[in-house]
């Protein structure tokens, strides 16, 4: 395993003794602007286990209303990858580890080796990349393994039993089950399949499994943990932001 | 002689016992061993690769390479045309192959070497290794279960791959527990041809195919004519396929096999560097499970047929390919124009309709969804699917839907839902995002009819598939008229749908120059850089970043800032050359159309007319065949 899956998994499993449910908090980077995305990271991070931070791209073809205006909001603000990195790397470290979440473009157009090189310099230790399914890794996994970056893989309702299995077991630091089948932010569907799915993937590997996309209060998270590890929340936490709430208090609010 | 496969048996065990009695088994073990190890088989991550076959002669056409061939040269060239591996004939009698012809071209070229031939003995595995072969093939049929699994054993102790050969439906089940059990690699062969009678049935490679278990690499042999042969191979599921005589007999074999090879990828969605499938992991089975349908649709008969029957009896296929005297003279060329605004709807677009809108029935959607840009592709696809009875959402920008508002108002007749797009660029792209949103909601029961040659595998192939009607005909037309190829062949690309469909059938024919033009303010190939956009490798109008940029034009079919990954590769292979062309001349070449053709043509084909006009200037009284794509009512309101 890479040194970042290992920290990502290590901060999850923490929550886990715990017996309470993991949570990754998801801000797109950027947003709402500059100066109060980096206070929004700051507090996310003191009370999520793991923050993951969406890198804005023009076509975020995989996302709902919610992320896709938090994007457009960030680029127009002129926020890139770059900057991004830059800004990780000045700042102080963060108490919880930190996943990129990243459409594929922007780290071509940025050169994968050089990538890899600088996330781990600026102290990410995972990737979740959405449109680059497994058959397509070739392009950026042998960069982020020599960088020790985690690249972690999605499983969506849609997936076969095998490969979901295999997904399963390639993943590090945690195995990302899609809530919907639909775009970030959609409305639940029927838990009991979601469930079960979550269940087989529980049993397919030892790495914890958490449940994201439109993940949106205390009710939802219990009634998907267990048998997940935890949850992703991105697109409630992103719309609290908007309405003044305090990320740490939203967070905390989850669990209770 | 009624039983040619045990004629080459008896010659096969003479010349071992002959062999044995000048080289003892141990000796020739002992000196392939000492041998260098040979180049292992290395596939291509695209999923389909070639075998080119060197045989002097063969039963059925005689004498294939002339006396005077250079073998090794042969040899290279096949090798650098993309072949994963060379296969010598070695058998003396029919097919006039020897060892020491195996040995020549293994020593000529640094690419894997493949003993052909009819083996009934591990003491041939260990001649094929000393003289230099990787693998070796083995007739299932020659062979008890016994004997196959020593010659596996024997090949896999010298790291030789094998391929286990059949021909007849009940030896699938042996050689495939043959093929899993065996150490190594080893590949399972179906050959077209029955070795008893020597009569080939293009149909059983499919047909046995579909018995093969899971987890076995499969081999096409015989019976491949041609590229699109190597496409419908690749395309049912074929990871390799083994060709010779196609490539003896053509003038070029270095060209066929470049071909064979760009096509039998071409169907798993790889072109060059470019294509796949960038795709949310919920779009995988979905997008895997259209594949599969699609590749069985297009190589049924039955689906073809109704697919034709539309196409003329709904669509007014085939449309007319006629020379414009009046764009003729005003330009200084001979202009032939290819008239897809003839076809109904008004544009080539309704030919990718009709063939999408009969897979989607043939899948069991409920639902169908499209995009469009300037309303050519909705309109089609409104039109298809009310045919079918098959409900119809169309996502489209609100600034295409203010400056195509009579396509909107044609498709809301023929009953289509519309989806207007207010975010992003307002214009296709973002229409296509909206699009493939919908569809990740939906990926089972919803089709999503994607418009052109863009958007992850297998659309970019199977759209230039349903549109390659258009070159088809032309080509026929253009023959049956002129009695010669033309010059050169214009057209639009946006996407680049009508442009692939067009070129498809003269991209073998090194006399014809082929062009595409671009719209200035959205030239993805002039001015793009390689990227993924809209679940496709391509090339992309994008800033230092890694964001999309807003496209512009006054074609809004045009405009958008990706393209088909196919033509990233046409561009990059040299084969296409594209420039752009500015709304300006785009606007006067469609002005004179209009005044010298009686023909009104969409904004698009108007930059195709307007190429035409820049290489008639650079090349006077050269024929070019122009895809007029459509008609331009739409751009009059």
């Amino acid at each position: 395993m890479t040194a970042g899956g290992a920290r990502i998994e290590g901060a999850l499993r923490r929550a886990i003794d715990a017996r309470r449910p993991a949570i990754a908090a998801f801000l797109t980077a950027g947003y709402p602007d500059r100066a109060r995305f980096t206070a929004c990271l700051r507090s996310a991070a003191s009370a999520a286990d793991v923050v993951e931070i969406g890198v804005p791209f023009s076509d975020p073809v995989a996302d709902g209303p919610t992320i896709q205006r938090a994007s457009g909001v960030a680029i127009r603000d002129g926020m890139t990858l770059a900057s991004l990195l830059e800004e990780l790397r000045a700042g102080a470290a963060l108490s919880a580890p930190v996943v990129l979440m990243s459409y594929v473009n922007p780290l071509l157009a940025y050169g994968p080796r050089r990538f890899a090189h600088d996330a781990a310099a600026s102290g990410v230790h995972g990737v979740i990349l959405p449109d680059l399914p497994l058959q397509e890794q070739d392009l950026l996994a042998p960069d982020l393994r020599d960088a020790s970056i985690a690249l972690v893989q999605l499983v969506a309702p849609t997936t076969p039993p095998e490969r979901a299995r295999r997904l399963a077991l390639t993943s590090e630091g945690f195995v990302y089950a899609i809530a919907v089948t639909g775009t970030t932010g959609g409305a639940a569907g029927d838990a009991a399949p979601l469930r079960r799915a979550i269940a087989m993937l529980k049993e397919a590997c030892a790495t914890p499994v958490l449940a994201g996309f439109g993940i949106r209060d205390a009710s939802h998270v219990a009634s998907l943990v267990p048998p997940a590890d935890g949850v992703v929340v991105g697109s409630a936490l992103v719309e609290a932001i908007d309405a003044g709430v305090e990320p740490a208090a939203f967070l905390a609010g989850l669990t209770r | 002689m009624s039983d040619f496969l045990a004629t080459m048996e008896a010659g096969s065990r003479e010349r071992v016992r002959a062999a044995r009695r000048a080289v003892s088994e141990a000796a020739l073990v002992e000196r392939a061993g000492r041998s260098a190890i040979p180049p292992p088989l290395v596939l291509d991550r695209s999923g389909f690769d070639l075998i080119a076959e060197i045989k002097p002669k063969s039963p059925s056409l005689g004498r294939l390479l002339p006396e005077a061939c250079d073998v090794p040269t042969l040899a290279s060239g096949l090798r650098e045309a993309g072949a994963a591996a060379l296969s010598v004939l070695t058998e003396p009698e029919a097919f006039g192959g020897s060892l020491d012809l195996l040995r020549r071209v293994a020593q000529a070229v640094d690419a894997p070497v493949l003993r052909k031939d009819f083996l009934v003995d591990p003491y041939q595995v260990a001649e094929a290794r000393a003289a230099g072969a990787s693998g070796v093939l083995l007739v299932a049929r020659l062979l008890d279960d016994t004997r196959l699994a020593e010659m596996l054993r024997a090949a896999h102790e010298l790291s030789l791959f094998t391929i286990v050969e059949v021909f007849g439906e009940h030896e699938i089940d042996r050689a495939a527990r043959h093929v899993l059990d065996a150490p190594g690699t080893c590949l399972l062969g179906v050959n077209a041809r029955d070795l008893v009678s020597l009569s080939v049935d293009r149909g059983r490679p499919a047909r046995l195919l579909r018995l093969v278990p899971p987890g076995i690499t499969t081999v096409a042999e015989s019976g491949l004519r041609s590229a699109e042969d190597a496409e419908t191979a690749s395309s049912l599921g074929f990871s390799l396929a083994l060709v010779g005589e196609a490539l003896l007999r053509s003038p070029r074999p270095e060209a066929a096999a470049r071909s064979m090879v760009d096509a039998g990828r071409a169907a798993r969605g790889r072109f060059g560097a470019f294509g796949g499938s960038f795709v949310a992991e919920t779009l995988v089975a979905p997008l895997a499970r259209l594949a599969r349908e699609a590749a069985a649709a297009l190589s049924d008969p039955a689906f073809l047929a109704e697919n034709d029957a539309v196409l003329r009896s709904w669509a007014g296929r085939p449309t007319p390919l006629a020379e414009a005297p009046g764009l003729s003279r005003a330009l200084g060329a001979r202009i032939l124009l290819k008239r897809e605004d003839l076809a109904h709807t008004g544009a080539h677009k309704v030919n990718n309709a009709v063939g999408q809108s009969l897979l989607a029935r043939r899948l069991g959607a409920r639902r169908v969804i499209a995009e469009t840009g300037a309303g050519q592709h909705g309109v089609a696809t409104a039109a298809a699917c009310a045919r079918l009875g098959l409900p119809c959402r169309i996502t489209m920008g609100a600034e295409d839907v203010a400056r195509q508002a009579q396509n909107v108002e044609r498709m809301r007749r023929l009953g289509a839902v519309l989806s207007v797009v207010e975010d992003g660029d307002r214009t296709l792209s973002a229409a296509i995002g909206e699009a493939l949103r919908a569809w990740v909601a939906d990926p089972v029961e919803t089709y999503y009819l994607v418009g052109s040659v863009v958007g992850p595998h297998p659309y970019p192939w199977l759209v230039r598939k349903l549109q390659s009607v258009i070159g088809r005909e032309a080509r026929d037309q253009v023959l049956a008229q002129e009695a010669r190829l033309p010059d050169a062949i214009v057209a639009c690309v946006g996407g680049g749908s009508n442009a692939l469909g067009l070129f498809h059938a003269f991209r073998e024919d090194e006399s014809v120059a082929l062009l595409g033009f671009e719209a200035e303010g959205a030239a993805s190939i002039s001015r793009g850089r390689p990227g993924v956009l809209h679940g496709a490798m391509s090339l992309v109008l994008q800033d230092a970043a890694g964001q999309v940029k807003d496209a512009h034009s006054v074609a809004a079919g045009l405009d958008y800032p990706g393209v088909g990954p196919e033509h990233a590769y046409l561009a990059a292979s040299g084969r296409v050359r594209y420039e752009g062309v500015s709304d300006a001349e785009a606007i006067e070449a469609f002005d004179l159309c209009c005044r010298t053709e009686g023909i009104v043509p969409a904004l698009e084909s108007s930059h195709a007319l307007a190429g035409a006009r820049r290489l008639a200037r650079a090349r006077p009284g050269i024929t070019i065949v122009v895809g007029l794509s459509g008609r331009g009512d739409k751009d009059l309101g």
